[in-house]
């Protein structure tokens, strides 16, 4: 563990309040993410652009939901790849949709993962698992 | 010279004289020596030649009838004065004479006559034209023949009367001849050779005149069809020049028939028809008959007339023409274009429809799409809180506590598989179907891999009964029936000892039938219709899980593919459900 990778900032793009909650709630538990930054809606998780830009850390990996008011998810994750500032940066879509279209379309505009939030939460809880294990430990984030 | 001396008995007769002067040297007469012969009977003769020739004649250049028998009526009152010649006509219907000729006869006795009936007591012409036989009545005053018209020949001073049928060719009675004479008499043998040569000639004027009148009406009737027929008709030659036609040809073009026979066919074809006329013409040459096909004239405004042609090769005089029908089509035209453009416009409408529906449709698919995205999310908070209760908060929770919980969370599950299973329905009715070659047998082995565990853990003896067969089918739509039912076999089978599940199909005249087979618990076959509607269950969800769905996926998919699902059971004796696969 270096002093770089100590503080580990993970955005969660989700709209809906109980899906927020629960997803803290599951990344808690293990504490290997800190801080965890919340964006409501599309158009707030688009400002991170200038945030990023003006030098903020950048997030270890994005958990991005598609169903997003004002901007579409999807819309969200174009612009973020085609931003050299942000394009590097791992996204994971995180959606209740299993439709194949969504599954198509987010990979194409280069989603580096894409994940069916399970309902029962069990299940959820391992996925958050691997989600934290894999992208803030095993992964290693580009510089 | 000739000339008609009277004899001692006072007939008069005829006499050729001949007389050469005897003279002596000095050439005056002396005397006459000469000849004298009787040539009554020569001249009588020369004289019936000379009207037969007359009659002849007439007959020949075809003279009108009555003119031809009154002709000879006269020649032969010439030959017997003071007696009176009448020829009558049977008409077609056998039964009625008609007047014939009669140039001396009064007009009166004339009409009367006209159109009588023949018959055993018609006078002596009804009477001969009855008996087929000559009747020679010497005295009309007392003859029974004559009761009915005694008082109207008396009328007229007819005392005899000799009446002799005509016969034609085929011995069918033509009309009458007849010799009237004032006085009561009886026919010489002169009269009667008289007699024989009229009746002789009459039916040779007589029967003449039918054949020319029959033959006349035969050509005015062809022509009249010719001229009258509604199809166009033309003759030409095989350099196209009209010869014949008739108006309605004419008319197709709006002109004259005289202005028609002015013209050839290639001046009212339009020139884009040249080589269909060329084709047309090679196989009139190679087979004798053209078309029939269709193409335009040019009419006299012109306009372009659609019509349609057949014809063939005729001869006659070792010329050949060729025969057409020409049929204006206009009208089948303009019906033909107005159902065309029917037809566009119902496509177009179905056109409009199916845009309709595929947009109803699309809806649809949005709706149910975020319809079960936005119940998945609460169901996905029930979850969560609940199972966060039960961890976090599990010391301060008794059994019951706990119990309920675990309640809170099937129930959520349950939920969760109601809204995963109406979104795969849904999704099923908006996929689009891909119909490809699949190879049954494969499809089925693919399906069975996928169970493979349960199979194993359900000590399942599974048997595969499917041939090498091809099936045109959407192969998702039919991989989800087969999964489906599969399942449900093992899953209503598990309890059986030991389970028994059977997977066969067989090709079947147009169609190919499968089948898969159970020995579990079976179903009363009165629910058969209910068991493939959507959410039905039979049983208890504790005995066998599952929401319904299963069945009524396996009808739609069969449904969409243009095959069909049906199913025999009995209760506690295993199903065996059966599928129909259209080749």
């Amino acid at each position: 563990m270096t002093t770089e990778t100590f503080n580990r900032p993970v955005l969660l793009v989700e709209d809906n309040p109980v899906d927020i909650d629960l997803t803290l709630r599951a990344f808690a538990r293990r504490k290997l993410t800190d801080p965890i930054h919340v964006a409501r809606n599309g158009e707030d998780a688009l400002a991170w652009l200038e945030r990023w830009e003006a030098g903020e850390p950048l997030p270890l990996v994005i958990l991005l939901d598609l169903k997003l008011p004002r901007v579409h998810g999807l819309e969200v994750l174009a612009q973020w790849k085609a931003n050299p500032v942000s394009r590097a940066i791992p996204v994971v879509v995180l959606t209740a949709s299993e439709e194949d279209q969504d599954i198509a379309t987010a990979y194409n505009l280069g989603a580096n993962s894409y994940i069916v939030k399970p309902v029962n939460f069990e299940k959820f809880l391992e996925v958050a698992d691997q989600i934290e294990l894999y992208w803030c430990i095993t992964n290693q984030p580009p510089r | 010279l000739e000339c008609r001396l009277r004899r001692a008995d006072g007939i008069y007769r005829w006499w050729l004289i001949c007389g050469v002067p005897v003279r002596d040297a000095a050439g005056t007469i002396l005397r006459w020596f000469g000849t004298c012969t009787d040539i009554e009977e020569f001249k009588r003769a020369r004289e019936l030649l000379a009207i037969q020739t007359q009659v002849l004649e007439m007959v020949a250049i075809g003279a009108p009838l009555s003119d031809t028998l009154d002709t000879l009526a006269r020649a032969i009152e010439a030959q017997v004065p003071g007696m009176l010649a009448s020829i009558l006509l049977l008409e077609s219907d056998g039964i009625h004479v008609r007047h014939g000729a009669a140039p001396s006869l009064p007009e009166a006795f004339i009409r009367a006559v006209d159109g009588q009936p023949i018959g055993e007591r018609a006078g002596s012409c009804g009477t001969a034209a009855w008996r087929r036989e000559q009747v020679i009545v010497e005295d009309i005053a007392v003859d029974p023949l004559w009761t009915d018209y005694r008082d109207l020949a008396a009328a007229h001073g007819l005392r005899a009367c000799w009446s002799t049928p005509v016969f034609g060719a085929d011995k069918k009675v033509l009309g009458t001849f007849a010799l009237y004479y004032g006085v009561p008499a009886l026919p010489s043998e002169y009269h009667q050779r008289l007699i024989a040569m009229t009746t002789h000639c009459a039916a040779i004027a007589i029967a003449s005149n039918r054949e020319r009148a029959a033959l006349c009406d035969s050509e005015t009737y062809n022509r009249m069809l010719f001229n009258q027929s509604p199809i166009g008709l033309a003759l030409a030659g095989l350099d196209g020049k009209l010869v014949d036609i008739n108006a309605a040809y004419a008319g197709i073009i709006g002109i004259t028939i005289a202005e028609t026979l002015s013209l050839a066919y290639w001046d009212i074809t339009p020139e884009k028809y040249a080589e269909q006329e060329q084709e047309q013409l090679a196989e009139l040459k190679a087979t004798g008959v053209y078309g029939p096909y269709e193409k335009e004239y040019i009419h006299k405004d012109g306009h372009l007339v659609p019509v349609r042609l057949r014809g063939l090769l005729i001869e006659r005089n070792g010329e050949t023409f060729i025969w057409s029908s020409v049929e204006d089509i206009t009208e089948r035209k303009r019906a033909e274009e107005a159902l065309r453009r029917l037809n566009e416009e119902l496509e177009e409408r179905v056109r409009e429809r199916t845009a309709q529906l595929e947009a109803v449709n699309k809806e649809l698919e949005a709706f149910s799409y975020s319809v079960s995205h936005d119940l998945k999310a609460p169901l996905r908070g029930i979850d969560g809180y609940s199972q966060l209760l039960e961890k976090d908060y599990c010391d301060r929770l008794d059994d019951d506590g706990k119990l309920l919980i675990r309640n809170v969370r099937a129930s959520a599950s349950q939920m969760h598989q109601l809204i995963e299973d109406l979104l795969h329905y849904s999704r099923m009715e908006r996929r689009s179907m891909q119909v490809n070659s699949l190879d049954l047998s494969a499809l089925v082995k693919a399906v069975v891999a996928e169970q493979a565990a349960e199979i194993r853990q359900t000590g399942v003896q599974l048997r595969l009964d499917v041939p090498l067969l091809t099936v045109h089918a959407d192969r998702d739509g039919l991989a989800v029936v087969l999964r489906n039912l599969l399942e449900n076999a093992l899953k209503f089978s598990c309890k059986a000892q030991p389970p028994t599940v059977e997977i066969g199909a067989r090709k079947e005249d147009g169609k190919v039938m499968v089948w898969v087979r159970d020995n579990g618990i079976g179903f009363d076959m009165k629910f058969h219709d209910s068991i493939f509607d959507i959410f039905q269950r039979l049983q208890r969800a504790e005995d066998y899980p599952g929401t319904g769905i299963g069945l009524a996926l396996v009808r739609k998919a069969m449904g969409r593919m243009g095959g069909r699902v049906w199913a025999e059971s009995t209760s506690g004796g295993g199903a065996t459900f059966f599928l129909e696969i259209p080749l």
